[in-house]
């Protein structure tokens, strides 16, 4: 017996969850690997009553029977179930319960091994669901699917492939499909069907006509393409086909039909064995007993080897590495057993330790999965074969969320919305609403499908993935889970784009040619073989009232007609093809119609006929009229080309001839032009035809008064074309008219206004005598051209009547002409002389005429002339030359004023000279410009000269300056030694020669200083500034104090108005004049002196007043001469100089001065200041 | 050739009776022995620059005051005027310009080359004395010379 400490330590150690509970459910072993299992610890769970620790989902019930069942000696075993973790988590268990006996045989307990399944079980419940899902789908499609073998076996088939066939799924499985469902097909045909299905290619679009049971004929639309398997090898075909004529009856096919599933099948129960160190057996459960299909042998004790000879080393190696310490499992091991049979192992090998923590022998833990694994094998390729019929099917697949999101979908079903892959297309829609061209038939269908059960058909357009248009036909459900919550929407889609454009082609086609045929403006009709009518347009509805299902007799009564009708119908439906012309007269008007009869083919039979009737009156009419208008403007056409050719003097004649052509093309018997005067007060006939035996009126018809036709003459003013159909008829108003020309005979008549240049000349008129006449809208606008064209004519001749008449008079004119006239081309050769251009040189119109003018020009003015002519050949067009011209007296001067001629493009074709003799004009102009010459040659010569002289003055002046002044210095210098160096020895007499010396030298010194003073004044450069006079008055004033010490003098100075001038002249100007009036005042005891000015012509006049000597008036000119004095030096010292310089300022400033003086009374000097330079 | 030591005036003139005049009354204020006197422009200009007859002056100091007349033979006044301001070495010397001219363009050029002073030689030969005096003693004995 194995002690009790063997159990622990076996249980501590072993993969399992063991535990042992007493009687009363008190756990008393419950082992590590269980604790870790659940998250318990060892406290909480040791002593504690199982039922009250432990959470499981099994029924508490159901356990505490199974647990009095073991406490009466029933041993559980295989058992599965879920255990919750302390933390709630769920633990797939498989587990086994015996009881355990006491040494009195009493059952102490029960004894449970448990091993976890989770991760198994949820593999399998995932494979289980994609399984079932794949199934559902193949099942439940209203649409066939038959997988076959490259053979064309059948190895699978949905409901709806039995449905449609008519064949049950165990009538056809193993056989051939093709046979089946393509019964037309050869076996030929089948082997290349099947080998290009294989290749890859893509087999859609085969519509099949199937008898089907109950002997309704079904087409289904079959597509197919190969199947994979997973290392790519071809493994056969999954064809898809859908029923087209009963898409209703799709719905019925499919209703979901639930297929219970396999149920899983019972798990082998866990095995386990416990071995000592020589490996025998220490202990064994009853599973491995029965895996290893022991029996009731006692094997405990006994070694494993002798139990199972057939073990392979492998395994001895595997024992001995465990019993070394090693722990060793594994998930998956074939066991080839004795008989051949094959196991697959799940286990697990591992030592365990006695309390000595020594290894006191091995664990073995198995399970035999070879069921699981050959279901697990099963459920995978069912799997894979439903995936490959998801992938590989010719229909696009879909699984998607009512939200709107795919789950998944085929690669067909991306390709459809041009998509590379699934992925691509996953990715890239994450609403599906998107693809819908309209967005809400989205939320429609899912609201409709999910609301209701089954497959629904609905047809829609699509964007693709390059947003081009597409229409499908979508089939899709809902699945809903038992409650009936939507869980998916999963359906198929097919696109029927090119089907639906072709039938729509087809309809807008048939729709065109109908509403063509309908609206034809003649009868269309058609029959059948039996002649009866069919088909009939509007226009023929119209014409014969509704004759739809009628025959020709219920359409017309007479018998001849009757029979012709059918006449014709024979022949149509023979083969014929009929066309005639019929005349017939309808409310007296004779009209012409065209009838074409020709049968109707359909595939080599002749299925009726088809009929028109084409009125071609108004064609044939307006043929005519066309032809008739053609010619009248042939007519036309010709006369005006004659009347271009004609002479002016032809053109009278022309008309003559233009008016018979006419009258006899137009059918009437006279026609004629009349002329009006200028105040249209007079008309005269000037041209007349008459028909043969019609009286001609042109020599009576001279000057008539307008005043005598009123109405008419009303008429013609308004410039309106007068039309009188029937003279007979003419209004009260036109009595006068009526009553002329019922004299002479006319029926009818027209007369059209001839217009000139905005001006009524005259009409032309046509007669009708014979009959009365019609004029329609195309003749009257024909004959408005023939007036057009007589008024050209006409004009022609008027014009050059004028124009011979103006160039008679002009001719006059240029011959009189003192003034020259010439024309002469581009290259200047004369065209045109007049006689007085040949008279003045001499020549003859004929030396002249081709010849150029220039030999006759000038050389110098060639270049001029040619230069002044080139403004005639661009604008103005005009030019002006003078220029020398050879006359037969020699050179003249000539002007001449040329103008170019222009022609409508601006194109320069001649050009008209006026020359007019200017020689003498020219030669006063000479005169004049040579007189001007020598002036301007004399006066640049004075100007140089005075230049010349203002140098050489200056340098005088320079000379004057520096050179004079040393002898005078050298003699008052030396006499000024002599004088200090005699000292007192200088006699009385030398020493007064001395200061006379003296005295003579310092006054030339002065008189020097004030000539170069009077220089300066002249050579200075005037400044311009405003000047304040009364400032600078009472500033010179103020430096003349000194002068003025010791004297009486009353000075006045009243307000003085500015000036502008040079501030240091002007200066110079009130010093000169002041120091005068202070100097010549110096004999009066009280002196005055009054500075004042008033308003002169142009400029203020400043004037100083003194009551000094004065002088006598007649010496007043020398007054203002240099070196002039009035008065003696003993008298009045200075050197006469001061006034010749006060009046150079003055005049330098454009001024004048002068004096008023009264002998020993005073003087008053006037002068001005205007301003600006002299 | 010798010249005189410790020059203190460097009179240019031509005219042998004004110079007679000018030392006349340099006279006065007792400096006339410490005149040279050069006859034209360039002797002036020799002088100044230690050229020709003077190239063994060079260690001499330069006068302290040069009287200048503008009229001169070969170069003249205004010339010496104008070489004298361009030269660092004479720039420094004060320049009189001592002239029969009153004509504006010779004052004006005179003053635009650096003139330090311009007097018109008066014909009353006292005035002119007073002038010279006045000139002597100004630039001699008042004015504070450059330092060499």
């Amino acid at each position: 017996m194995i002690s009790r400490e063997l159990y622990q330590a076996l249980a501590e150690t072993v993969q399992v969850w063991i535990m042992h509970l007493k009687r009363d459910a008190t756990i008393e072993i419950f082992n590590r690997y269980g604790r870790e299992l659940l998250g318990y610890t060892e406290e909480e769970l040791i002593g504690k009553n199982f039922f009250e620790v432990i959470r499981y989902e099994t029924p508490e019930q159901v356990l505490r029977q199974l647990f009095i069942g073991l406490l009466q000696g029933v041993p559980v075993v295989g058992r599965e179930g879920i255990v919750r973790r302390k933390d709630g988590s769920p633990v797939y268990v498989m587990w086994s319960a015996v009881p355990t006996y006491d040494e009195h045989g009493q059952v102490s307990g029960v004894a449970g091994i448990a091993v976890d399944i989770t991760a198994r079980r949820q593999a399998e419940v995932a494979l289980m669901e994609s399984e079932a899902r794949y199934r559902t789908l193949a099942e439940t499609a209203g649409i066939a699917i038959i997988h076959v073998l490259p053979d064309g076996t059948v190895t699978y088939l949905n409901r709806y492939a039995e449905e449609v066939s008519g064949y049950t799924r165990e009538e056809i499985l193993g056989k051939d499909g093709f046979r089946i469902f393509f019964p037309d097909f050869t076996g030929e045909e089948t082997r290349v069907q099947m080998a290009a299905i294989l290749s890859g290619e893509q087999w859609t679009n085969k519509e099949v006509s199937i008898q089907a049971t109950g002997g309704t004929r079904k087409w289904i639309h079959f597509s197919a393409s190969r199947t994979l398997t997973a290392d790519g090898v071809p493994s056969g075909a999954v064809i898809s086909g859908i029923c087209i004529t009963e898409r209703k009856r799709m719905e019925d096919a499919l209703r979901a039909n639930e297929t219970l599933l396999r149920q899983f099948v019972e798990n082998s129960p866990a095995a386990v064995a416990m071995f000592d160190n020589d490996m025998r057996y220490l202990l064994v459960s009853k599973r491995w007993m029965t895996d290893y299909r022991l029996g009731d042998r006692n094997i405990v004790g006994l070694s494993h080897y002798e139990v199972f000879p057939e073990i392979p080393e492998r395994w001895k190696k595997i024992h001995q590495r465990c019993l070394a310490g090693a722990v060793e499992r594994a998930e998956e091991d074939p066991f080839v057993r004795t008989d051949g049979t094959l196991d697959w192992l799940k286990w697990e090998v591992r030592p365990w330790l006695n309390d000595e923590g020594d290894i006191g022998g091995i664990i073995m833990f198995t399970e035999v999965i070879t069921e699981r694994k050959k279901q697990q094998e099963q459920l995978r390729a069912a799997e894979e074969k439903y995936r490959s019929i998801f992938e590989n099917a010719a229909v696009g697949i879909f699984q998607s969320v009512p939200e709107g999101q795919y789950l998944s979908i085929n690669p067909k079903f991306a390709h459809i919305f041009g998509f590379s892959s699934p992925e691509e297309m996953m990715n890239a829609v994450s609403d599906i609403t998107t693809l819908y061209v309209h967005p809400q038939q989205r939320k429609e269908i899912a609201r409709q499908v999910s609301e209701s059960e089954g497959f629904h058909q609905y047809e829609n357009h699509y964007y693709r993935k390059d947003r081009s248009v597409m229409t499908a036909d979508l089939y899709i459900r809902a699945v809903k889970d038992n409650a009936g919550n939507v869980l998916y929407l999963e359906g198929f889609l097919e696109d029927i784009t090119d089907r639906k454009l072709a039938e729509e082609a087809l309809r807008e086609s048939e729709a065109r040619l109908n509403a063509l045929i309908e609206n034809l403006p003649f009868d269309v009709w058609a029959t059948d073989v039996e002649g009866r009518y069919v088909k009939a347009n509007s226009v023929c509805r119209k014409h014969w009232g509704d004759i739809i299902g009628k025959l020709p007799e219920d359409v017309v009564q007479s018998p001849a007609t009757i029979a012709a009708w059918r006449e014709s119908n024979r022949k149509v439906l023979s083969g014929e093809v009929l066309q005639e012309e019929i005349e017939y007269t309808v409310d007296g008007d004779n009209r012409t119609m065209v009838n074409i009869v020709a049968p109707i083919w359909d595939r080599e039979m002749i299925r009726g006929t088809v009929g028109v009737n084409i009125d071609i009156t108004e064609r044939n009419r307006a043929e005519k009229a066309l032809k008739y208008r053609l010619d009248f403007e042939s007519l036309v056409s010709t006369l005006s080309t004659n009347f271009i050719n004609l002479s002016p003097e032809q053109v009278d004649s022309g008309i003559d001839n233009a008016l018979g052509e006419i009258g006899r093309f137009v059918g009437i018997d006279r026609s004629y032009i009349f002329i009006v005067s200028d105040d249209m007060s007079v008309m005269t006939n000037t041209h007349e035809w008459c028909s043969e035996g019609t009286k001609a009126y042109m020599d009576e018809m001279q000057d008539l008064r307008a005043d005598d036709f009123p109405w008419f003459t009303k008429h013609l003013r308004a410039r309106e074309v007068i039309y009188v159909p029937e003279v007979d008829k003419l209004p009260p108003e036109a009595g006068k008219e009526l009553k002329y020309w019922q004299g002479q005979q006319i029926r009818s008549l027209i007369n059209v206004p001839m217009i000139s240049r905005d001006r009524l000349v005259g009409f032309v008129g046509f007669d009708s005598v014979e009959a009365t006449r019609i004029w329609n809208e195309d003749e009257l606008t024909l004959l408005k051209l023939v007036s057009d064209m007589l008024v050209n004519a006409l004009e022609r001749k008027w014009t050059d009547e004028e124009l011979r008449e103006s160039k008679e008079s002009y001719q006059l004119l240029v011959e009189n002409q003192t003034d020259l006239i010439v024309k002469v081309d581009t290259e200047g050769r004369f065209l045109f002389i007049s006689p007085s251009y040949c008279e003045v040189f001499g020549k003859t119109e004929e030396e002249l005429l081709g010849k150029s003018f220039k030999p006759l020009v000038h050389e110098e003015d060639i270049p001029a002339t040619d230069e002044a002519m080139k403004d005639l050949f661009r604008p103005p067009y005009k030019c002006y030359i003078e220029q020398r011209d050879l006359t037969k007296d020699g050179w003249r001067w000539y002007a001449w004023v040329d103008t170019s001629v222009l022609d409508e493009h601006s194109n320069v074709i001649a050009i008209i000279g006026v020359g007019r003799d200017i020689t003498d004009r020219k030669h006063a102009e000479e005169e004049i410009r040579k007189l001007n010459e020598e002036l301007e040659h004399r006066v640049r010569q004075r100007t140089e000269q005075l230049e010349v002289a203002n140098k050489e003055l200056e340098a005088f002046t320079y000379s004057v300056s520096h050179d004079l002044r040393a002898p005078l210095r050298h003699v008052d210098g030396f006499s000024r030694i002599l004088e200090e160096s005699l000292g007192e020895n200088l006699p009385e007499d030398a020493a007064r020669y001395l200061d006379v010396i003296r005295y003579s030298t310092q006054q030339m010194g002065r008189l020097i200083d004030d000539l170069l003073s009077l220089s300066r004044v002249g050579r200075r450069v005037l400044e311009e500034h405003e000047v304040d006079m009364g400032a600078l008055v009472d500033d010179v004033l103020y430096s003349l104090k000194d002068e003025m010490e010791g004297r009486d003098i009353k000075i006045v100075r009243q307000p003085l108005p500015a000036a502008v001038g040079d501030p240091g002249l002007l200066r110079q100007v009130w010093i000169n004049l002041l120091s005068n009036a202070i100097k010549f005042t110096r004999t009066r005891e009280k002196a005055s002196i009054e500075i004042g000015a008033t308003a002169g012509k142009v400029c203020p006049v400043y004037f100083v007043k003194d009551n000094g000597v004065g002088f006598d008036m007649k010496y007043a000119g020398k007054l203002f001469g240099v070196f002039q004095r009035l008065h003696r030096v003993e008298q009045f010292e200075g050197t006469g100089v001061g006034l010749a310089i006060v009046q150079r300022i003055v005049r330098r400033h454009n001024g004048e001065i002068w004096v008023e003086a009264v002998p020993d009374k005073g003087a008053t000097f006037f002068f001005t200041i205007c301003g600006g330079r002299e | 050739m010798t010249y005189k030591q410790g020059v203190q005036i460097l009179l240019v003139e031509d005219n042998p009776h004004d110079v007679e005049l000018a030392l006349h009354a340099l006279k006065q204020i007792k400096i006339a022995n410490c005149v040279e006197i050069a006859r034209d422009g360039e002797e002036a200009l020799d002088y100044l620059f230690h050229r020709g007859a003077y190239v063994s002056r060079a260690s001499e100091p330069p006068p302290r005051l040069v009287l200048l007349d503008l009229k001169l033979p070969k170069v003249d006044g205004l010339e010496v005027l104008k070489a004298m301001k361009a030269d660092p070495r004479t720039r420094v010397i004060p320049v009189v310009v001592l002239t029969a001219s009153r004509e504006d363009r010779d004052v004006l050029a005179s003053y635009e080359l650096g003139v330090n002073s311009y007097i018109v030689k008066p014909v009353d030969f006292d005035k002119f004395v007073e002038a010279v005096k006045q000139v002597g003693f100004y630039w001699l004995l008042l004015n504070e010379p450059v330092n060499r």
